[in-house]
């Protein structure tokens, strides 16, 4: 647990929290704490924000806003969620870890940490998400920023954050609604942190690719899209002739950006090798018509139902 | 009025429901849930891993299930936790009644997390499939997962039966 | 279906052996109530602390201890100037102990990362914490080793240059131990061969990972005697071994055991108890020492690493004419378990191929690694990887069908084991001869439930493949002329019975098995029997639970002291009833005659206690002379993902021999937890270090075990043989199944996919490596 704990705040409203933030400038965030609490770094004082109302999960106007607290296992189990982009965000969830992590761990937590297989920032990635943030300034007011959550994390565990500015909410654009999509990690067992993991995005209209996002994590010091294999999809056809050579030229892409380590959990070769492997499962799943019902839920044969959406082109 | 709560080191009170019963207790302020539960008298709440990797802590937190070794005490201020004391009366609850009848306690120090992971799954979700049941089911090292599992099916078609279901 | 040796005609249905009956402990175990070592604190509770060494091999020049104990709530540190210097070995074995003794409670040097090197007591965690911070230490850095090859060479640092140390083969050589032995002439055995195939083969450290860590509480009580409350699977050495460590009198020093967490051979050790008492006697007060997670993988045990090199040479017919194995044993700092473990990979796996010339060496040698000690299997699962792969191979390479090379040259019925002939004639053990042998229908039923007809058939092209194999096993049950054990039980007024014996239960139903055996002896139901163990006040002596011994040496203590216990009571009845005992018979919790006539036991009881003035008593010592092998088939089909590398394995199916089954559900059970263990042994389970020798993954974060989503389908078939010296015919089972998954489970790799691997664990990279992706 964390030594020398010595203030405990559990402020009920957003404007105290961030004021207080701004007062302690050394204090934690606490939301699910399933991270937190494993560091054994010392940590003065802790700021719980579950009570702020920040964890809502519903369809706005702008798309699917995923309030920072909300609890993993809450996400799965929307139905919003299971609706959108072939439920991918299910797919992330599920991967995140066992059921009592979820039931603590929190959107914002997971992607404030910044760890670089993070499980819940490839899929959230490729479907371009935004971040709400907000601060105090020393006057007391409350300052509201929006940043893309690609290019949040800056390196492991270092985000684009302001002292004192914490993350209120994750936006997906409610045109990603309809993109077919899917998440995918491999570990050494089921339950792991990624060797490798991955999500594909793709905005299809009668068989052309318009949109394409591809996400990496854990194969690179931050999880990343890499825009020179995206470029490769453009404008194919996901039955087309061509559609394996595009993918193969996107994997290659990936594989030549990455910057993959050699750690416990596996070597540089064997994650740029797979890293490949999985991107190219997943775009196989997504340019399959009959994919609907059944996701992959791992590298292991086993599989999860989701609502897939139809997106009108078969 | 603000509900900030600025609490000094040493000792702090914490109100939290056990399996029931109302409790006011003084805890360090960096105590784990854990660290509480077993001090004041819970022993089958287990210490394992502390990674939140093995769920032989597991503990039903407002109904949620989660790792007391890894929930900080004070962030169960007001809520209510549910140990496997509670799940049986003079009479074992059915699924440990399965668990017994299918010898899938061998030396017994995962059980008490197995049982309420198992059993806060099937009220959640009474059809779970053999997938939700692997998946949900906590570290154990004696019976590599056969017996609990049969014993977790056998609960769950007692369910369905009492369902009218099947 | 060939023929099982059948139990003598005599024996009629069973009303208690033999049947799945529910466990003794199971409700409380169920209900959350079982009470493990860390449930009870005495009062006034302290907590104990050791501070492990940063580095693997260093001299303590200084250990200044005065700002550690200027802090409040500090009532003692301890080091090695403050404790008797006695050397001893720490392994739970009879005595007089084949380990090296090699270690001190504290000592003026440490040998690995974790090593001890102070004791602090506290009031509580934080300040115990805090006080090893403040501990200055002035370490003399010393070279270190960690390949055993490297510490054998000549120039190597001496991890136990210490005078005082015994038993140790060659301490310059950092050789703890050596041994050899041979059957035949291998030699000429590979001469004859038309092929030869060799190969070397590793395995990992892996750990116990019981759930429950290692602890102890330790107190004086009223009469100054030192009691010793901890998590242990042998009671009795660990008194023994407090004596010696502390030079405290034995007949003062009182070890119970109450409910375990877990063992697995982890805790057949003195681990925590001599530094916990020492704290004790240092400051008179109740300690607690308890190991956190990272601690427990650092600072307990381990399974021994080792390097393989195996030689199989066989005619192309398939007649296998010699086996040569040679091991080296990375035993860690201290050579507790070292030459037992080693000696055990030899004499327990080669026994299997019984036709072959076969020899056997090996080199227990020492490093700056964290102590290897027993660990399930007991040498037997690296032996057996080696092994089962060599002849695997060999039956590839032949274009033979590999259980058919296996059916012509393994051990059968009737056999003398001659690797037990010629370790014998070397003063080391006792011949064996096979007298229950169900391996044959281990294989016969366990390839009908696999499929192992149709194995080439599984689906092989695409990115996904599939694959079979089998790997035979044996293992012993105790060791002979050795291990044994002694229990006791009484009559209450009520007719119920309590059962006393020095055997351990840690989780593995020993309390209920030998309460079934109770149970039978006396005709009672199971219900009448109460089980006492393990306290080494009240309870007769028993060696523990290792080498899967329980039933088997425990068992033959019960059944012999029940026995007694039920000649008292038809002596009893048949003067109440004027009949002599040879026409009286006890069942159904009462004693039968063919007159009809009968009488309850508490009647019996009643009349023995407040008539005849005596407590019926039974007690026996066993020390058994045979070790009767069990055997196992174990088939696993494996899914390998060869762009991944990722193996999973699919069904897994194992038939063992365990003798008679004396409870169905709990065998079963121990052997599907072996399964899982084997299966974690082959994929994903290792103890990774740093290159100055320091763990880098103490914690299950980063330590991956099998968890329910991992594991195949399992299928269990117990097959039974009868063995005529075990009780009601049992052999044992905790052990033989861990032995056959990781040679399964490589071998159906090389079945899909043509390629041997030959290290644990099979992981991912290495898969993808072996298959020339990467």
């Amino acid at each position: 647990m964390i030594p020398g704990l010595g203030a405990f705040y559990r402020p009920d409203r957003l404007e105290e929290a961030l004021s207080l933030l701004l007062r302690e400038p050394r204090a934690r965030l606490l939301a699910g704490g399933t991270d937190l609490l494993l560091e054994e770094e010392p940590v003065e004082a802790l700021i719980d924000i579950t009570r702020l109302g920040l964890d809502g999960i519903r369809v706005e106007p702008e798309g699917l806003v995923l309030g920072a607290t909300a609890r993993i296992e809450a996400v799965r189990r929307a139905e919003v969620v299971q609706q959108w982009a072939d439920g991918v965000l299910v797919g992330a969830c599920l991967h995140f870890g066992t059921l009592q992590v979820r039931n603590m761990a929190t959107v914002g937590g997971n992607i404030a940490h910044a760890l670089p297989a993070a499980d819940l920032v490839p899929a959230l990635l490729v479907l371009d998400a935004q971040l709400e943030l907000a601060r105090a300034t020393p006057a007391g007011d409350c300052v509201r920023r929006n940043v893309p959550l690609d290019g949040f994390a800056t390196g492991p565990f270092t985000t684009v954050l302001q002292p004192g500015e914490l993350v209120t909410a994750v936006q997906v654009p409610a045109r990603t609604r309809t993109w077919r999509a899917q998440f995918r990690k491999i570990g050494r067992v089921v339950k792991d942190l990624a060797q490798v993991n991955c999500a594909v995005a793709l905005q299809v209209e009668k068989q052309r690719v318009l949109s394409a996002r591809l996400a990496v994590g854990a194969v690179h010091p931050t999880v990343t899209r890499v825009p020179a294999a995206e470029a490769e999809l453009v404008g194919g056809e996901i039955r087309g002739a061509d559609w394996s050579a595009r993918v193969g030229r996107a994997v290659d892409a990936v594989r030549s950006f990455i910057r993959p380590i050699s750690d416990m959990r596996a070597t540089r070769e064997w994650r740029r090798h797979v890293c490949g492997v999985l991107l190219c499962r997943s775009l196989e799943w997504v340019a399959d018509p009959h994919r609907a019902g059944h996701v992959p839920r791992y590298e292991d044969g086993q599989s999860y139902r989701v609502g897939v959406q139809g997106s009108g082109d078969g | 009025m603000s509900s900030e709560q600025h609490i000094r080191p040493g000792r702090v009170p914490l109100s939290l429901v056990v399996n029931g019963a109302h409790h006011t207790f003084q805890v360090r302020m960096q105590d784990s849930l854990l660290d509480v539960l077993r001090r004041e008298g819970w022993k089958s709440v287990k210490r394992v891993c502390e990674t939140a990797d093995c769920g032989a802590c597991s503990v039903l937190f407002d109904g949620s299930l989660v790792d007391s070794c890894s929930t900080l005490a004070l962030q169960a201020e007001a809520g209510r936790v549910e140990t496997v004391e509670a799940l049986a009366g003079t009479e074992l609850h059915p699924l440990q009644q399965a668990f017994l009848q299918h010898a899938a306690a061998q030396c017994g120090f995962c059980i008490p997390g197995m049982l309420l992971s198992m059993k806060a799954l099937l009220d959640a979700e009474p059809e779970a499939s053999e997938a939700d049941l692997r998946e949900v089911m906590t570290l154990c090292r004696c019976t590599g997962y056969a017996k609990p599992l049969a014993a977790t099916r056998q609960y769950r078609e007692g369910l369905a039966d009492s369902r009218g279901s099947r | 279906m060939t023929t099982i040796t059948k139990p003598p005609a005599s024996a009629t249905e069973h009303e208690s052996v033999g049947r799945s009956l529910p466990k003794v402990d199971g409700e409380k175990l169920v209900r959350g109530r079982a009470v493990y070592t860390d449930d009870v604190h005495p009062d006034g509770l302290v907590i104990g602390r050791i501070l492990g060494s940063p580095h693997p091999h260093a001299r303590l020049r200084h250990i200044d201890t005065r700002e550690a104990l200027a802090l409040p709530g500090v009532l003692c540190v301890l080091t090695h100037a403050d404790v008797p210097r006695v050397p001893h070995t720490t392994a739970g074995q009879s005595h007089p102990e084949p380990s090296p003794y090699d270690a001190y409670l504290l000592d003026h040097k440490v040998r690995y990362v974790g090593d001890r090197v102070a004791l602090v007591a506290a009031v509580d965690d934080d300040t115990a914490d805090e006080a090893l911070r403040r501990i200055r230490v002035d370490y003399e850095i010393l070279p270190a080793v960690f390949e055993p090859a490297d510490a054998l060479a000549p120039g190597a640092p001496v991890l136990h240059d210490e005078t005082e140390s015994t038993g140790i083969a060659d301490r310059s050589r950092n050789l703890a131990a050596v041994l050899d032995f041979e059957v035949g002439d291998v030699d000429a055995g590979l001469a004859r061969a038309d092929l030869v195939h060799r190969d070397v083969y590793r395995v990992q450290a892996v750990q116990h990972v019981s759930l429950e860590p290692h602890v102890v509480i330790t107190w004086l009580d009223e009469d100054d005697r030192l009691l010793v409350r901890t998590s242990t699977q042998v009671p009795f050495h660990v008194r023994r071994l407090l004596a010696r460590t502390l030079q405290f009198p034995l007949g003062r020093i009182r070890v119970m055991k109450p409910r375990i967490g877990g063992g697995f051979g982890g805790k057949q050790e003195m681990t925590l108890e001599d530094a916990c008492a020492a704290l004790t006697l240092a400051t008179r007060q109740p300690v607690k020492i308890e190991y956190d997670r990272s601690e427990e993988f650092v600072m307990s045990r381990t399974r021994h690493a080792m390097q393989l090199e195996v030689a199989i040479g066989a005619k192309r017919d398939g007649e296998i004419t010699a086996i040569d194995m040679r091991v080296l044993s990375d035993t860690g700092a201290y050579g507790t378990h070292g030459i037992t473990v080693t000696g055990s990979t030899g004499s327990k796996t080669l026994p299997l191929y019984n036709r072959a010339a076969r020899r056997f060496h090996c080199d227990v040698v020492y490093t700056n690694h964290p102590i290897a000690g027993a660990c399930r299997g007991y040498g037997a699962p690296q032996g057996f990887f080696a092994l089962e792969s060599a002849i695997d191979e060999l039956a590839c390479q032949l274009g033979l069908d590999p259980l058919e090379l296996r059916r012509r040259n393994m051990i059968r019925d009737g056999e003398v084991d001659l690797v037990s002939a010629a370790l014998e004639a070397k003063g080391k053990g006792w011949t064996r001869r096979i007298q229950s042998y169900g391996l044959e229908a281990c294989i016969e039923q366990g390839a009908r439930a696999s499929g192992w007809e149709k194995r080439d058939a599984l689906p092989r092209d695409g990115e996904l493949v599939r694959g079979m194999g089998v790997a035979l096993a044996m293992q012993s049950s105790g060791v002979a002329g050795v291990d044994w054990g002694a229990a006791a039980i009484k009559l209450n007024e009520d007719g119920s019975w309590n059962l006393s014996m020095g055997a351990t239960d840690l989780g593995t139903g020993a309390d209920t098995a030998l309460a079934q055996i109770a149970a039978e002896t006396l005709g009672v139901s199971l219900d009448r029997i109460l089980v006492y163990a393990a306290d080494t006040d009240l309870v007769p002596y028993d060696v523990g639970a290792y080498a899967s011994s329980i039933t088997y040496v425990s068992g033959n203590a019960v059944r012999r002291a029940a026995e007694e216990a039920r000649d008292q009571v038809l002596g009893v009845a048949s003067r109440l009833l004027g009949i002599s005992a040879e026409r009286l018979r006890c069942s159904g919790n009462r004693v039968e005659s063919d007159s009809g006539r009968s009488l309850s036991l508490a009647e019996i009881a009643d009349h023995a206690m407040h008539r005849e003035m005596t407590q019926i008593l039974g007690r026996a010592s066993f020390c058994i002379r045979d070790s009767p092998p069990p055997f196992a088939a174990q088939f696993a089909e494996v899914e390998v993902d060869t762009e991944t590398g990722r193996v999973r394995v699919l069904r897994f199916v194992s038939a063992v021999d365990c003798g008679t089954a004396i409870n169905p559900l709990q065998v079963e059970g121990q052997i599907e937890g072996a399964v899982a263990m084997g299966i974690g042994y082959a994929l994903c389970e290792e103890m990774l270090y740093d290159e100055s020798g320091r763990m880098l993954n103490p914690n299950l974060v980063d330590y991956k075990m099998i968890h329910a989503d991992d594991m195949p389908a399992v299928q269990t078939l117990v097959v039974e043989s009868y063995e005529p010296t075990g009780p009601f015919g049992a052999k044992s089972v905790a052990e033989v199944p861990t032995n056959g998954p990781a040679p399964a489970i490589a071998n159906a790799i090389r079945h899909a996919t043509g390629v041997r691997l030959t290290q644990l664990p099979m992981t991912p990279d290495r898969v993808l490596r072996a298959l020339g992706k990467i």
